[in-house]
Protein backbone atom coordinates (compact mmCIF):
# COMPACT_ATOMS: atom_id res chain seq x y z
CA UNK A 1 0.00 0.00 0.00
CA UNK A 2 1.75 3.48 -0.72
CA UNK A 3 1.44 6.38 1.72
CA UNK A 4 0.64 9.36 0.97
CA UNK A 5 4.23 10.34 0.69
CA UNK A 6 4.83 7.77 -2.26
CA UNK A 7 1.48 9.05 -4.00
CA UNK A 8 2.58 12.41 -4.08
CA UNK A 9 6.20 11.67 -5.49
CA UNK A 10 4.65 9.64 -8.14
CA UNK A 11 1.81 11.88 -9.41
CA UNK A 12 4.47 14.99 -9.32
CA UNK A 13 7.23 12.74 -11.13
CA UNK A 14 4.59 11.61 -14.13
CA UNK A 15 3.13 15.38 -14.32
CA UNK A 16 6.94 16.61 -14.73
CA UNK A 17 7.10 13.41 -17.23
CA UNK A 18 10.26 12.00 -15.42
CA UNK A 19 10.81 8.11 -15.43
CA UNK A 20 12.19 6.74 -12.25
CA UNK A 21 15.59 6.56 -13.73
CA UNK A 22 15.48 10.58 -14.32
CA UNK A 23 13.98 11.54 -11.08
CA UNK A 24 16.87 9.38 -9.51
CA UNK A 25 19.84 10.02 -11.59
CA UNK A 26 18.12 14.18 -10.53
CA UNK A 27 18.58 13.24 -6.65
CA UNK A 28 21.27 11.21 -6.75
CA UNK A 29 19.26 7.87 -5.64
CA UNK A 30 18.84 4.32 -6.68
CA UNK A 31 15.89 3.93 -9.23
CA UNK A 32 14.97 1.43 -7.08
CA UNK A 33 15.16 3.80 -3.69
CA UNK A 34 12.27 6.14 -5.82
CA UNK A 35 10.44 2.77 -6.62
CA UNK A 36 10.30 2.03 -2.75
CA UNK A 37 8.91 5.51 -1.58
CA UNK A 38 6.54 5.44 -4.17
CA UNK A 39 4.89 1.59 -3.59
CA UNK A 40 6.97 0.72 -0.41
CA UNK A 41 6.18 3.23 2.22
CA UNK A 42 9.56 2.39 3.88
CA UNK A 43 9.29 3.58 7.61
CA UNK A 44 12.32 6.49 7.75
CA UNK A 45 12.86 8.13 4.49
CA UNK A 46 16.08 9.76 4.38
CA UNK A 47 15.55 13.21 4.91
CA UNK A 48 18.49 14.77 3.32
CA UNK A 49 16.75 12.23 -0.50
CA UNK A 50 13.42 13.81 0.14
CA UNK A 51 14.66 17.08 0.70
CA UNK A 52 16.37 16.83 -2.94
CA UNK A 53 13.50 15.26 -4.25
CA UNK A 54 11.06 17.91 -3.14
CA UNK A 55 13.30 20.14 -4.78
CA UNK A 56 13.54 18.41 -8.33
CA UNK A 57 9.53 18.14 -8.49
CA UNK A 58 9.09 22.02 -6.99
CA UNK A 59 7.09 21.37 -3.81
CA UNK A 60 8.46 21.84 0.01
CA UNK A 61 9.38 18.62 2.12
CA UNK A 62 6.32 19.53 4.26
CA UNK A 63 4.18 19.22 0.87
CA UNK A 64 5.78 15.70 0.74
CA UNK A 65 5.50 14.50 4.10
CA UNK A 66 2.36 16.20 4.88
CA UNK A 67 0.43 14.92 8.11
CA UNK A 68 -2.08 12.77 5.97
CA UNK A 69 0.90 10.53 5.62
CA UNK A 70 -0.90 7.96 8.43
CA UNK A 71 -4.20 7.02 9.61
CA UNK A 72 -4.76 9.11 12.50
CA UNK A 73 -6.64 7.98 15.59
CA UNK A 74 -9.61 10.18 14.57
CA UNK A 75 -9.75 8.71 11.32
CA UNK A 76 -9.61 5.29 12.71
CA UNK A 77 -12.55 5.73 15.20
CA UNK A 78 -14.41 7.39 12.93
CA UNK A 79 -14.91 4.06 10.58
CA UNK A 80 -14.51 1.01 12.47
CA UNK A 81 -13.00 -0.45 9.23
CA UNK A 82 -12.34 1.27 5.88
CA UNK A 83 -10.43 0.79 3.10
CA UNK A 84 -8.20 3.36 1.60
CA UNK A 85 -9.96 5.58 3.65
CA UNK A 86 -5.97 7.34 4.78
CA UNK A 87 -6.45 8.62 1.24
CA UNK A 88 -9.67 10.08 1.73
CA UNK A 89 -10.44 13.87 0.70
CA UNK A 90 -12.72 16.03 2.90
CA UNK A 91 -16.15 15.99 0.90
CA UNK A 92 -15.75 11.96 0.80
CA UNK A 93 -15.41 11.43 4.32
CA UNK A 94 -18.64 14.50 4.73
CA UNK A 95 -21.16 12.50 2.47
CA UNK A 96 -19.96 9.17 4.63
CA UNK A 97 -20.70 11.23 7.89
CA UNK A 98 -24.49 12.00 6.39
CA UNK A 99 -24.61 8.95 4.76
CA UNK A 100 -24.43 7.06 8.34
CA UNK A 101 -26.67 9.40 10.11
CA UNK A 102 -29.58 9.34 7.59
CA UNK A 103 -29.02 5.85 7.56
CA UNK A 104 -31.42 5.33 4.96
CA UNK A 105 -32.36 1.59 5.13
CA UNK A 106 -35.44 0.05 3.64
CA UNK B 1 -25.93 -16.87 18.32
CA UNK B 2 -22.42 -19.43 17.34
CA UNK B 3 -20.37 -20.24 20.38
CA UNK B 4 -17.50 -21.82 18.60
CA UNK B 5 -14.72 -19.84 17.07
CA UNK B 6 -15.35 -19.36 13.79
CA UNK B 7 -12.92 -18.58 10.88
CA UNK B 8 -12.77 -16.80 8.03
CA UNK B 9 -12.70 -20.38 6.57
CA UNK B 10 -16.00 -21.28 8.34
CA UNK B 11 -18.33 -18.69 8.16
CA UNK B 12 -17.78 -18.80 4.11
CA UNK B 13 -18.12 -22.39 4.02
CA UNK B 14 -21.46 -22.17 6.64
CA UNK B 15 -22.79 -19.48 4.00
CA UNK B 16 -21.60 -21.50 1.23
CA UNK B 17 -23.88 -24.68 2.39
CA UNK B 18 -26.87 -22.47 2.79
CA UNK B 19 -26.86 -20.63 -0.66
CA UNK B 20 -26.11 -24.53 -2.45
CA UNK B 21 -29.11 -25.31 -0.81
CA UNK B 22 -31.60 -22.42 -1.53
CA UNK B 23 -30.23 -22.39 -4.81
CA UNK B 24 -30.30 -26.13 -5.43
CA UNK B 25 -34.08 -25.83 -4.44
CA UNK B 26 -35.14 -22.82 -6.41
CA UNK B 27 -34.58 -21.18 -9.87
CA UNK B 28 -32.20 -18.35 -7.78
CA UNK B 29 -28.37 -17.81 -10.00
CA UNK B 30 -25.90 -19.73 -7.49
CA UNK B 31 -23.57 -17.39 -8.72
CA UNK B 32 -22.44 -14.21 -8.94
CA UNK B 33 -23.02 -14.50 -4.89
CA UNK B 34 -25.58 -11.35 -4.36
CA UNK B 35 -23.61 -10.09 -1.34
CA UNK B 36 -25.74 -7.30 -0.54
CA UNK B 37 -28.78 -9.42 -0.01
CA UNK B 38 -26.92 -12.05 1.73
CA UNK B 39 -25.36 -9.40 4.07
CA UNK B 40 -28.68 -8.43 5.36
CA UNK B 41 -30.67 -11.76 5.36
CA UNK B 42 -27.82 -13.39 7.19
CA UNK B 43 -26.66 -10.99 9.83
CA UNK B 44 -30.42 -10.81 10.44
CA UNK B 45 -30.42 -14.69 11.30
CA UNK B 46 -27.38 -14.83 13.32
CA UNK B 47 -27.84 -11.72 15.01
CA UNK B 48 -31.08 -10.25 15.33
CA UNK B 49 -30.23 -7.49 17.84
CA UNK B 50 -27.32 -6.21 15.36
CA UNK B 51 -27.70 -6.95 11.74
CA UNK B 52 -26.14 -5.46 8.72
CA UNK B 53 -29.56 -3.06 8.12
CA UNK B 54 -27.97 -0.83 4.97
CA UNK B 55 -25.73 -1.82 1.93
CA UNK B 56 -25.45 1.84 0.21
CA UNK B 57 -23.36 2.84 -2.95
CA UNK B 58 -22.54 6.49 -3.21
CA UNK B 59 -19.87 8.54 -5.43
CA UNK B 60 -16.99 8.78 -2.86
CA UNK B 61 -13.68 9.20 -4.27
CA UNK B 62 -10.38 7.68 -3.06
CA UNK B 63 -12.71 4.86 -1.23
CA UNK B 64 -13.42 1.58 -1.59
CA UNK B 65 -16.21 1.09 1.19
CA UNK B 66 -16.69 0.81 5.23
CA UNK B 67 -18.04 -0.87 7.72
CA UNK B 68 -20.05 1.36 10.07
CA UNK B 69 -21.92 0.98 13.55
CA UNK B 70 -25.48 2.78 12.64
CA UNK B 71 -26.01 5.68 14.58
CA UNK B 72 -28.58 5.85 17.77
CA UNK B 73 -31.43 5.85 16.72
CA UNK B 74 -30.90 3.06 13.93
CA UNK B 75 -29.96 -0.56 15.06
CA UNK B 76 -26.74 -2.33 13.43
CA UNK B 77 -24.12 -1.81 11.11
CA UNK B 78 -23.76 -0.67 7.75
CA UNK B 79 -21.54 -0.95 4.44
CA UNK B 80 -20.99 2.09 2.39
CA UNK B 81 -19.13 1.40 -0.33
CA UNK B 82 -18.01 3.76 -3.78
CA UNK B 83 -19.91 2.99 -6.66
CA UNK B 84 -18.28 4.70 -9.32
CA UNK B 85 -15.20 2.12 -9.14
CA UNK B 86 -15.61 0.79 -12.71
CA UNK B 87 -14.93 -2.63 -12.02
CA UNK B 88 -17.62 -4.28 -10.30
CA UNK B 89 -16.06 -7.39 -9.69
CA UNK B 90 -13.93 -5.11 -7.35
CA UNK B 91 -17.04 -3.69 -6.22
CA UNK B 92 -18.52 -7.18 -5.10
CA UNK B 93 -15.04 -8.07 -3.13
CA UNK B 94 -15.38 -5.20 -1.16
CA UNK B 95 -19.02 -5.78 -0.20
CA UNK B 96 -17.47 -9.58 0.69
CA UNK B 97 -14.62 -8.00 2.54
CA UNK B 98 -17.02 -5.61 4.59
CA UNK B 99 -19.52 -8.59 5.41
CA UNK B 100 -16.49 -10.71 5.93
CA UNK B 101 -15.10 -7.23 8.92
CA UNK B 102 -18.43 -7.82 9.93
CA UNK B 103 -18.58 -11.47 10.85
CA UNK B 104 -15.48 -11.55 12.17
CA UNK B 105 -14.50 -8.78 13.87
CA UNK B 106 -17.22 -6.36 15.21
CA UNK B 107 -17.35 -7.28 18.71
CA UNK B 108 -13.51 -7.24 19.38
CA UNK B 109 -11.57 -5.04 17.02
CA UNK B 110 -13.37 -1.62 17.94
CA UNK B 111 -11.75 -2.11 21.43
CA UNK B 112 -8.41 -2.76 20.27
CA UNK B 113 -8.14 0.24 18.40
CA UNK B 114 -7.30 2.48 20.76
CA UNK B 115 -3.40 3.27 20.87
CA UNK B 116 -2.05 6.40 19.86
CA UNK B 117 -0.16 7.40 16.63
CA UNK B 118 3.06 6.89 18.35
CA UNK B 119 2.11 3.27 18.65
CA UNK B 120 1.28 3.22 14.62
CA UNK B 121 3.49 -0.29 13.96
CA UNK B 122 1.74 -2.29 16.31
CA UNK B 123 -1.78 -0.83 14.93
CA UNK B 124 -0.53 -1.00 11.60
CA UNK B 125 -0.05 -5.28 12.01
CA UNK B 126 -3.78 -5.81 13.51
CA UNK B 127 -4.48 -3.65 10.79
CA UNK B 128 -2.73 -6.02 8.23
CA UNK B 129 -4.26 -9.13 9.99
CA UNK B 130 -7.41 -8.05 10.09
CA UNK B 131 -7.58 -6.93 6.88
CA UNK B 132 -6.70 -10.27 5.52
CA UNK B 133 -9.09 -12.16 7.42
CA UNK B 134 -11.58 -10.98 6.07
CA UNK B 135 -9.86 -10.82 2.12
CA UNK B 136 -9.68 -14.83 2.93
CA UNK B 137 -13.19 -14.79 4.09
CA UNK B 138 -14.65 -13.05 0.79
CA UNK B 139 -12.49 -14.77 -1.50
CA UNK B 140 -14.50 -18.31 -0.22
CA UNK B 141 -17.21 -17.07 -0.36
CA UNK B 142 -17.30 -15.71 -3.82
CA UNK B 143 -15.33 -18.54 -5.21
CA UNK B 144 -16.17 -21.29 -2.89
CA UNK B 145 -13.47 -23.99 -4.45
CA UNK B 146 -15.67 -27.04 -4.74
CA UNK B 147 -17.36 -24.88 -7.40
CA UNK B 148 -14.24 -23.82 -8.43
CA UNK B 149 -12.02 -26.62 -9.34
CA UNK B 150 -15.27 -27.99 -11.19
CA UNK B 151 -14.76 -24.79 -13.84
CA UNK B 152 -11.00 -25.62 -13.89
CA UNK B 153 -9.65 -29.02 -14.02
CA UNK B 154 -6.49 -28.44 -11.02
CA UNK B 155 -4.45 -30.41 -13.50
CA UNK B 156 -4.85 -28.49 -16.46
CA UNK B 157 -2.62 -25.30 -17.42
CA UNK B 158 -4.81 -22.08 -18.06
CA UNK B 159 -5.08 -18.70 -19.59
CA UNK B 160 -6.44 -15.57 -19.32
CA UNK B 161 -9.44 -16.08 -20.87
CA UNK B 162 -10.02 -19.25 -19.00
CA UNK B 163 -9.78 -17.33 -16.13
CA UNK B 164 -11.54 -14.42 -17.21
CA UNK B 165 -14.35 -16.54 -17.68
CA UNK B 166 -14.59 -17.45 -14.10
CA UNK B 167 -14.43 -13.56 -13.20
CA UNK B 168 -17.30 -13.25 -14.53
CA UNK B 169 -19.27 -16.27 -12.90
CA UNK B 170 -17.99 -15.23 -9.79
CA UNK B 171 -18.03 -11.79 -10.48
CA UNK B 172 -14.17 -10.85 -9.25
CA UNK B 173 -11.56 -8.97 -10.40
CA UNK B 174 -8.91 -10.71 -13.04
CA UNK B 175 -6.33 -10.78 -9.57
CA UNK B 176 -8.95 -12.12 -7.04
CA UNK B 177 -10.08 -15.04 -9.42
CA UNK B 178 -5.91 -15.95 -10.39
CA UNK B 179 -4.88 -15.79 -6.77
CA UNK B 180 -8.04 -18.00 -5.81
CA UNK B 181 -6.97 -20.47 -8.51
CA UNK B 182 -3.51 -20.55 -7.78
CA UNK B 183 -4.29 -21.51 -4.09
CA UNK B 184 -5.70 -24.83 -5.83
CA UNK B 185 -3.93 -25.77 -8.64
CA UNK B 186 -1.87 -28.59 -9.24
CA UNK B 187 0.22 -27.51 -11.54
CA UNK B 188 3.75 -24.90 -10.87
CA UNK B 189 2.61 -21.72 -11.70
CA UNK B 190 2.82 -18.10 -10.09
CA UNK B 191 1.43 -15.07 -10.10
CA UNK B 192 3.62 -11.54 -10.49
CA UNK B 193 2.15 -7.92 -10.32
CA UNK B 194 4.74 -5.53 -11.10
CA UNK B 195 4.77 -1.96 -11.51
CA UNK B 196 7.86 0.05 -13.10
CA UNK B 197 9.76 -2.28 -13.55
CA UNK B 198 9.88 -3.51 -10.18
CA UNK B 199 7.94 -6.17 -8.28
CA UNK B 200 4.76 -5.34 -5.99
CA UNK B 201 4.26 -9.05 -5.38
CA UNK B 202 4.19 -11.98 -6.41
CA UNK B 203 2.39 -15.92 -5.13
CA UNK B 204 3.47 -19.50 -6.29
CA UNK B 205 0.97 -22.18 -5.96
CA UNK B 206 1.84 -25.22 -3.69
CA UNK B 207 3.58 -26.92 -6.15
CA UNK B 208 5.77 -24.17 -7.56
CA UNK B 209 6.59 -23.16 -3.72
CA UNK B 210 7.85 -26.40 -2.98
CA UNK B 211 10.21 -26.40 -6.23
CA UNK B 212 11.32 -23.16 -4.93
CA UNK B 213 9.34 -20.47 -6.77
CA UNK B 214 8.72 -17.61 -4.39
CA UNK B 215 9.40 -14.07 -3.97
CA UNK B 216 10.41 -11.93 -1.17
CA UNK B 217 9.05 -8.81 -2.36
CA UNK B 218 8.49 -7.75 1.98
CA UNK B 219 12.15 -7.84 2.73
CA UNK B 220 13.63 -6.72 -0.54
CA UNK B 221 13.11 -4.79 -4.00
CA UNK B 222 13.38 -6.90 -6.59
CA UNK B 223 13.01 -5.49 -10.77
CA UNK B 224 11.88 -7.62 -12.87
CA UNK B 225 14.25 -9.69 -15.04
CA UNK B 226 15.90 -9.14 -18.28
CA UNK B 227 14.17 -10.96 -20.72
CA UNK B 228 10.82 -10.87 -18.52
CA UNK B 229 7.93 -10.45 -20.90
CA UNK B 230 7.00 -7.44 -18.44
CA UNK B 231 9.51 -5.55 -18.66
CA UNK B 232 10.14 -4.81 -21.88
CA UNK B 233 6.54 -4.71 -23.31
CA UNK B 234 4.69 -1.45 -24.46
CA UNK B 235 1.90 -0.55 -22.08
CA UNK B 236 0.65 2.23 -24.20
CA UNK B 237 -0.14 0.13 -26.64
CA UNK B 238 -1.83 -3.61 -24.74
CA UNK B 239 -4.38 -1.79 -22.06
CA UNK B 240 -6.29 -4.44 -21.23
CA UNK B 241 -4.38 -6.72 -23.77
CA UNK B 242 -2.68 -9.78 -22.89
CA UNK B 243 0.78 -11.02 -24.51
CA UNK B 244 2.29 -14.34 -24.61
CA UNK B 245 5.40 -15.60 -24.44
CA UNK B 246 7.69 -18.89 -24.47
CA UNK B 247 10.69 -17.84 -21.96
CA UNK B 248 13.64 -19.63 -21.84
CA UNK B 249 16.11 -20.90 -17.99
CA UNK B 250 17.64 -17.98 -17.91
CA UNK B 251 14.29 -15.67 -17.56
CA UNK B 252 12.52 -16.59 -14.35
CA UNK B 253 13.83 -19.13 -11.55
CA UNK B 254 16.38 -20.42 -14.00
CA UNK B 255 14.07 -22.27 -15.78
CA UNK B 256 12.09 -22.38 -19.06
CA UNK B 257 8.35 -20.89 -18.55
CA UNK B 258 5.06 -19.52 -20.46
CA UNK B 259 4.78 -15.70 -19.32
CA UNK B 260 1.26 -14.09 -19.74
CA UNK B 261 0.91 -10.42 -19.03
CA UNK B 262 -1.79 -8.49 -18.77
CA UNK B 263 -1.76 -4.32 -18.20
CA UNK B 264 -4.39 -3.53 -16.35
CA UNK B 265 -4.47 0.61 -16.58
CA UNK B 266 -7.14 1.55 -13.93
CA UNK B 267 -4.72 0.03 -11.36
CA UNK B 268 -1.57 0.99 -13.23
CA UNK B 269 -0.16 -2.61 -12.78
CA UNK B 270 1.03 -5.35 -14.56
CA UNK B 271 0.10 -9.34 -13.83
CA UNK B 272 2.39 -11.90 -15.18
CA UNK B 273 1.33 -15.48 -15.04
CA UNK B 274 3.87 -17.61 -14.95
CA UNK B 275 3.53 -21.68 -16.02
CA UNK B 276 6.44 -23.85 -15.23
CA UNK B 277 6.51 -27.11 -16.71
CA UNK B 278 5.52 -29.85 -14.51
CA UNK B 279 7.95 -32.08 -13.24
Amino acid sequence: MSTGLGSKIKELRKQKKYTLDKLAELTGSSKSYIWELENKSPPRPSADKISKIADQLGVTIEYLLGNKEHITVEDAVDARFYRKYQNMNAKTKEKIRDMVNIWDDD
Amino acid sequence: MMTKKMTPHTWAFNITGILNTICLNSDIDRFPVDVAAIAKEYSKQIDPDDPITLVKGEVLDNFDGGLYKAPPHKKGWGIIYNNTIESQGRINFTLAHEFGHYLLHRKNIPEKIECGSNKLIRWDSTYGQIEHQANVFASNLLMPLDDYRQQIDPARKVNFDIIGFCTERYEVSLIAATLRWIEFTECRAAIVVSRDGFILWGRASDSAYKSGIFFKTVSQTIPLPDGSLASHIDLNGMVNQRQTMELTEKVWFKEPCEETVIFSENYDFVISLLQFESF
